[in-house]
Parts: structure tokens; sequence; C-alpha cells
């Protein structure tokens, strides 16, 4: 653990980037079809629940992370176990950042550029933060959440005036039932990316007054679906569920449609800067938390020594993981899909059992 | 001492490393590397699925183009056609790289245009690639070239605008802000109504002697010996080309769209047909869908406001009986206009436009039931309203005419 202090509106810029992650760009929610932004918003009360699981935890161990109270909590033996479980998640994931974000640069923007060079600079660059240390990204993340609101209002606002929003694309309302919803929501949204925020757990420690966690994670968490809920909408009302659904990255289909005046137009550039800095952080903060993971339960003296290790495994899987975009995507669907529930939601409902019980013995005893 | 070196060309080192990364040149060009296409055109090629398409790429001259000396400089045109033919559109344009002196560069698209028998055949897959490859922006105006091939019409030179698509593009906007008649379809728009079924697209001719088009000689004529004309609207169904409306037809499927921007409507005077005419300044229409007993009741609401700008006999202008008379008048034609496009498009069994997605928003389980027989069976007995709400606001510079 490095000494290190962050402030709340740091961490709720970390939270609120880290969520709009890879989400606000790819087609999100669309199991859905016209009633994705319902499925988000299932998606983010869920995502209220897995906070107050969360949050319990911490309220018990407010000086450890995950990784650290899984073994407080489990025993040494299985505590580790779990703990380096969450180690390999947060690689996982982090890998996917990495790839999503190359993906979209080389099928958009640079379609000559090999996927591996776009992967190393932008590995080296989160090696080189997290080198600086968290402080330093959270300071980063103060800076660059202003840029991205400057952004999205800018994208949003040439989308609405263009015309090219069609309301009655997002109607009828609840076209195929509530089933579809609610899968989107249960399977798919409630992971990604509200169930990712258990990267967090790691960082909690680090919060200069742990009173405000409630305030700040809540608040990045409302917003950041709302946020969500509405791109999604709006990719719908200007793309059509039809097209919404064959498009790798709606977003940037739909500000491409953008044309003022045949004078204001090719506006890509405000999605590919959105993609860049929020998987910026959303990569860098799981490296973080697979890195001080490590840390912990191989109990090193500091986490820059395996920075770059770390790294060069992320760009070796993030290339290997899988050879084309689409059995990449759909591994991330089915895939992992049985295997994140247990990190982001069983493992931590345990523990929270398992320590009040103990909690309740001992108080018992006493 | 030393150490301080070697810190110091570390340093050195990271700003040149940094210089090769971060510059993302990977993917550089320079603009004299590109032959860039203002228009794409796409025919039939042979009955060989080996040449199924011929594709042509109209590419600018920059040199002529950028002006400087105008008029002096006639021995070249301002721009080059090239046409190669393949089993997908991809195959024909890599083709054309072996004729073309730089690299194809498509993003400054203007038109592309579709020869008729190719859309009579079906022209569903053309679109696959315009909307996958990332070179391609898909906000260009698409349009079926009736009677000839896209080849001729992009070989056609124009001479007020010297691009030829660019001339294209411009009427097409012009007509469909001043007269009305013709939407522009957008590829993207093209393709999202390709995939539910049915879509109008406007259409282009060729007028006068096509041969004559392709050579310069045609520009510096006064009249020229051929010209672009935007004529009809072409009525797809299901990726192939049913039927061609024309006048007041094509001007119907403006009004319902809700389009209409700009239009002239003729009115008869008692004694004397056609000789009001009524300046459309605004418009606005809506749709409406109830289902009622089980079938699908149509109501489009057009409001449309215009001003008396000429007038062949003596009406009383001053008066506010015949402005209410001439109001009904106009309502009147509208309506007709409209109804005899509905007329066709039902007989034609194509919904064009897209009456199906308001009967789902309306009543989703409904629209579910009968949803694979709508074309086919409903629409073409659906019952259709049209209300027509006109307004005459003024009568130009002058009240009555001099004509007594």
């Amino acid at each position: 653990m490095e000494k290190a202090k962050v402030n709340g509106i740091q961490l709720f810029a970390l939270m609120f980037m880290f969520n709009l992650g890879t989400a606000v760009v790819v087609s999100y929610g669309i199991g859905a079809k016209k009633d994705a932004w319902l499925a988000i918003l299932l998606g983010m009360s869920i995502g209220f629940c897995l906070f107050f699981i969360y949050y319990r935890l911490f309220c018990h161990y407010p000086k450890l992370p995950i990784t650290g109270y899984a073994r407080k909590i489990l025993g040494n033996y299985f505590g580790w176990i779990i703990g380096l479980f969450y180690v390999l998640y947060f690689l996982q994931i982090a890998t996917r950042q990495v790839r999503d974000f190359s993906e979209l640069i080389v099928s958009s923007t640079m379609t000559e550029t090999p996927l591996l060079a776009i992967q190393i600079s932008f590995v080296l660059v989160i090696c080189y933060v997290l080198n600086q240390g968290i402080e330093v990204l959270a300071r980063t993340a103060e800076v660059f959440i202003v840029i991205l609101f400057l952004l999205g209002a800018a994208g949003n606002f040439l989308i609405l005036v263009s015309g090219e929003f069609e309301l009655h694309n997002l109607r009828p309302f609840l076209e195929n039932g509530w089933k579809p919803i609610l899968s989107t929501a249960v399977l798919e949204s409630s992971h990604f990316p509200f169930g990712e925020m258990v990267v967090f757990t790691m960082l909690l420690p680090y919060l200069n007054k742990s009173g405000s966690v409630k305030k700040v994670w809540m608040s990045a968490l409302l917003l950041s679906g709302l946020a969500l809920s509405w791109t999604a909408s709006l990719n719908i009302a200007v793309l059509g569920v039809d097209v919404m659904e064959r498009t790798t990255f709606p977003t940037l289909a739909t500000i491409g449609k953008v044309n003022l005046l045949d004078f204001i137009q090719r506006l890509d550039v405000i999605v590919v800067f959105t993609m860049l800095i929020t998987v910026f952080f959303k990569g860098s903060l799981f490296i973080y938390g697979a890195v001080i993971g490590i840390v912990d339960l191989f109990k090193l003296k500091n986490h820059q020594q395996i920075l770059l290790p770390v790294g060069g495994i992320i760009i070796v899987s993030a290339m290997t993981i899988a050879t084309n975009f689409s059995g990449y995507m759909e591994e991330g669907k089915e895939g992992l899909r049985p295997l994140v529930f247990a990190l982001f939601l069983y493992f931590p409902v345990l523990m929270l059992i398992v320590s009040t019980i103990r909690k309740r013995l001992k108080q018992k005893t006493n | 001492m030393n150490s301080l070196l070697i810190q110091r060309s570390y340093k050195i080192l990271l700003c040149v490393l940094s210089i090769l990364f971060t510059s993302g040149c990977w993917d550089s060009n320079e603009l004299q590397d590109f032959s860039i296409i203002s228009g794409i055109g796409i025919d039939k090629g042979g009955d060989d699925p080996e040449d199924r398409f011929r594709t042509t790429v109209q590419i600018i001259n920059p040199s002529i183009v950028s002006g400087g000396q105008q008029g002096g400089n006639v021995q070249s045109s301002p721009v080059t056609t090239f046409s190669e033919t393949g089993s997908t559109l991809k195959e024909a344009l890599r083709k054309i790289s072996n004729e073309a002196p730089a690299e194809l560069f498509f993003p400054h698209i203007q038109i592309m245009l579709i020869g008729e028998e190719l859309a009579k055949d079906g022209m569903k897959e053309l679109f696959d690639v315009i909307e996958r490859d990332p070179k391609f922006r898909v906000l260009f105006p698409v349009l079926i070239v009736k009677g000839h091939t896209a080849e001729d019409a992009l070989k056609v030179s124009t001479s007020l605008r010297p691009v030829p698509s660019a001339n294209i593009e411009g009427s097409l906007e012009s007509s469909k802000e001043i007269w009305g008649e013709f939407q522009s379809t957008r590829a993207d728009q093209a393709i999202m109504k390709l995939a539910e079924g049915s879509v109008a697209i406007t259409g282009i001719q060729i007028n006068g002697k096509v041969e004559k088009g392709n050579q310069t000689a045609n520009m510096q004529e006064i009249s020229q010996s051929a010209k672009l004309e935007i004529k009809g609207l072409a009525i797809i169904r299901d990726g192939k080309l049913e039927k061609w409306l024309e006048g007041d037809p094509a001007r119907g499927v403006v009004w319902v769209n809700n389009e209409m921007e700009q239009t002239v409507m003729n009115l008869d005077c008692p004694e004397k047909k056609d000789a009001v005419a009524i300046d459309i300044g605004r418009a606005k229409s809506g749709i409406k869908v109830k289902v009622k007993k089980d079938k699908p009741v149509i109501t489009i609401k057009i409001n449309a406001e215009g001003d008396v700008l000429e007038t062949h006999c003596p009406i009383e202008l001053d008066k506010d009986k015949t402005i209410k008379r001439l109001e009904n008048q106009l309502s009147k034609e509208i309506k007709d206009e409209v109804m005899t496009t509905i007329k066709t498009v039902q007989e034609e069994k194509t919904d064009v436009f897209g009456f199906g997605e308001y009967i789902n928003i309306e009543d989703k389980n409904y629209w579910k039931k009968i949803k694979d027989k709508w074309e086919e069976e409903i629409f073409p007995e659906s019952k259709v309203n049209v209300e027509v709400n006109a307004t005459i606001r003024r009568t130009g510079m002058k009240v009555k005419s001099y004509i007594k």
C-alpha cells in the first residue's frame, strides 16, 4: 500500500469516467431494443444494491482493500485464493479495456495501424501515470472530467441541433414486454459497468474522509447511469434500433450524422476523445487494482516494481484474447458472464454474511 | 557528474521515443497521393457473377477545379471517370486503382447514382460496403438514373458548376427547397428504409444526346446538348424498382413525409383553369394512426401556408371571401395530390411512408399480429384520411390585379 490521499471530488471524477468507459461508445443495453434506456436504469439500481454490500464490508474494514479483508474474513488460505481471483479478474477486465480502445481506433480512424502499436503506447502511458501513484491519477481525473463534460455537452448539443433526433424511433414503450429489459439489466448492465465498480473497493482505503464514500459513490453511480441511459436513447433515436444493433460503435455513427450548414461536420474526434479519456481511466483503475492486489497478496515492497511486467502481460493477453473482433465481443457477452457474477456479487455477499456472523458471535462471547 | 549525464541522455532518448510513438503517423497520407472521388455510380455488369457490378467513379481533377485562370483552361475536363466490373463493389473499386493515378479517396463523395437496370434487378446489397467501410461517409444522397446507366450520367459534363456531382447535388438541393417535388434520400436513410421494406428514391435523367455529354464541348455550348435533370421518384420495394412516380404524385410523397419546404400550387379561376399561382412558403404534416375494429385508420394532417403570387383572371383579391374560397380550393388541390399518391403506392403495395411503424407505436400488439401481411394485404385495403388546412396569408405587393 502506498501512502496517498484521494479526496471526494477526485474519487467522483474517477468513478464517473470509469462508468462511462467503453459503455458510452459501444452498443450498450441493446438487448432490450428500444427500451435500452430503461434496462440501463434498472442496471443502475442493481448497482445501488451492490454498493450497499461493498459499503457494509468497507465499514467493517475501512483500512483494507478487498484482497486484504477477504483474508481477514474467510481465513488466510481461502481468502488468499479469492484475492487472487480478484487480481485475475482485474487483469482480465483491464485487458478488455485495452482491446476495446485499440479496436475502436483501428476500425474507425487508423485502419492501417497495427493493433499492437496502439496497445503498447496506451499501456505505456497508463504504466507511467500509475508509476507516479494513485494521487497523480486522481488529480489527472479532476482535470479530464472537465474536458469530458465539455466534449459531451458539445456532442449532445450538435446532435440535437442537427435535427437527426427522431423521438419516434424510441417508441413504442415496452415493444417486446419486460422480459428482454430485465434480462439485459440483470445479465448485462448489472456487471458492465456498474458491477465492475467492485474495483473501487481497492481504492476506498485511500479516501481522505471515509465518511464521504456514500455520497461520492452514489452520486457518481446516479449521474453516470443517467448519462449512459441518455446516450443509448440518443443513439437509438438518431440511428434507429435496427442500425444500432448492427453497428459496432454506434455513438461514432451518431456523431457522424451531424452536418450543420455543410460546415460543422465529421466530428468523430469528439467520440474518439471521449473513448480515449474514459477508457484511459477505466484501464488505469483496473491495472492499479490488479497491481496493488498483487502487492498485497505477495507482500511486495511497492507497486512500481511490478507495473511494467503487468503492463506486458496485459499487452500480450489483449493481443491473444481473441483473433477477431466478433470472437472478442462474443467472449465478453457469453464467455465471461458466469464467472464475473461470482466476483462482483457472490463473493462480496458471502464475505458480508460471514463477517456479520463473526461480529455477532464476537459480541455474544463478549 | 557521470550519473547526471546518464540521466540527461535518458531524457533525450525518451523525447526521441515519444516523437516516434505519439505522432500517430502510421496512417498518414499526403493530399497529392489521393484521387478524390466526387461521385460514384453503380450499374449492372454482365450475367457472369465475376462481373456482377460495374462501378464508375468520378474523380476530380484538382488543377482545373481550383480555378486560377477561369475560362481559359479548356483543354482538359474538370473530372475524369473510371469504370470497372467486379463481383463485389470493393473488388471493382480496387481494380480501378490500376487506372487511377493515386489511391481512391472516398470521404468526399457527393452523390451516388444507381443505374435503372440494376435497380430493377435489386439493389439491396449495394449499401453494405458503404455502411461497413469506415472510409465512406453515409450522408450523400442516392439517386436512380432513369433510362440510362449511372456511368453515362457521371460522364455528362456540366457548365455552371464544373464538377458534375456537385452540380447534381446542387440541383437536388434546390429542387427540394424551391420546387418541393423531390425528397433527397440520403444513403443512411435509404439503408434504414431498405431494411424495413419500401423506400422512395429520387431519379435523375439525361436529356438530349447522351454521347455528347462525354465531351468538354458540351460545357461550352449555351444550351447544352446533354443535360441532367432531377426527375421522378422511384418506388423501391424489397430492394427492387417497381414504379416511377412523376409530377404531382411525386410531390405527394414529399407532402406526406413532412419534407415540403416551398412549392407552387395552381388553382382554377371561375373561367380559366390553373390560373392562380399560390406560393407555398410553409408546410407541416403529421401522421396519426388509430386502430378501429381491427383495422388501421391512417390520418394525415397537413398544414400549408402560402401567398398569392400570380393571377391571370380578375378575381377580387381584396375580399376575405375570395381568399377563403381560394383556401378551400388549395386544400382540395393538396388533398387530391396526396390522395393520388396514396392510391398509387397502395396499388403498388409499397408502404414508402413507413405507416407500419406508426401502427407499431399506436398499438404494438396489433402490429405484431399483422406485421407479416401488412404490405401485401392490409396496407392496400387500409383507409387513409387526408385533412388539409391551407391558409393564404397575403397577396404580394398588389391587391387587385390590373386584369379586368
